[in-house]
């Protein structure tokens, strides 16, 4: 029993933290991938005249899911 | 009515004449009019990303003390960064779910969740009866409604849920068939 490697109450928050956030980024960067694909469909489908902006902004989550995914990496 | 003279009302949910296309789109066919969820059935949605915002901020009076900097920061970003998601993804279904009329067909395009997709359409010829449901003091008092289109034979009907200003699409559809 003295030889176990003492984990003290901080550590157990680290590691689960590490392990929800990578988990969770990731779900949301799977996430983002589907929207931004499912934007370009549903631009393609109904074509109007602003949907650049749409598409503009289902790219401006993929990059936070990305960012997001890193952050939880190098936490 | 023509192509021309676009009329958008009530945030783009009760759009004449609009310069749209969509797929499938005949070379000698135009929308006349293209109808989307009434923005008052859009309200919830709003309360909910403005009450997840306000939870994520409510977060950092507790987590500084389990969590350290940078972790804290992780949290805050990516509540909000779920929480821009969870609106845009809920504009995106209002937005892309349309109900559009032509001078030539009657087309529902319905997106659900992020990966089905559902179009029914009915020629105007086919078109046999229209149903108008307005039910409920919010209803009422927005004048949005249900338009069902009942069409011959074995032709799936076309429902167009909470479209605001119900009676005038269903006198749009008329005026088209009788022109028809």
């Amino acid at each position: 029993m003295d030889n176990l490697p003492i984990i003290n109450n901080s550590q157990i928050i680290f590691l689960f933290f590490k392990i929800f956030s990578l988990v969770f980024s990731f779900v949301y960067l799977v996430f983002s991938v589907v929207s931004f694909q499912q934007t370009k469909m549903m631009s393609k489908t109904i074509r109007v005249a602003k949907s650049g902006i749409l598409i503009i902004l289902s790219i401006i989550q993929l990059l936070l899911s990305i960012f997001l995914f890193f952050m939880a990496i190098f936490l | 009515m023509g192509k021309n003279n676009a009329n958008h009302q009530i945030f783009h949910s009760f759009c004449l004449n609009p310069n749209i296309s969509f797929d499938g789109q005949d070379a000698d066919e135009y929308p006349i009019l293209v109808l989307r969820a009434h923005p008052v059935t859009q309200l919830p949605c709003l309360f909910n990303s403005f009450f997840l915002i306000l939870f994520v901020l409510f977060l950092n009076f507790f987590l500084p003390k389990y969590l350290d900097f940078y972790q804290v920061i992780f949290v805050n970003f990516f509540g909000l960064s779920l929480t821009f998601s969870y609106f845009y993804f809920n504009f995106m279904n209002w937005f892309f779910n349309v109900g559009i009329i032509t001078n030539k067909r009657v087309l529902d395009i319905d997106f659900y969740g992020l990966i089905y997709k559902e179009t029914t359409i009915a020629t105007l010829i086919k078109v046999e009866d229209i149903t108008v449901k307005v039910g409920g003091f919010f209803s009422s008092f927005f004048d949005y409604g249900n338009v069902f289109i009942q069409t011959a034979g074995a032709e799936t009907n076309i429902e167009f849920i909470n479209i605001p200003k119900p009676q005038e699409v269903a006198k749009i559809i008329n005026q088209l068939l009788k022109n028809g």
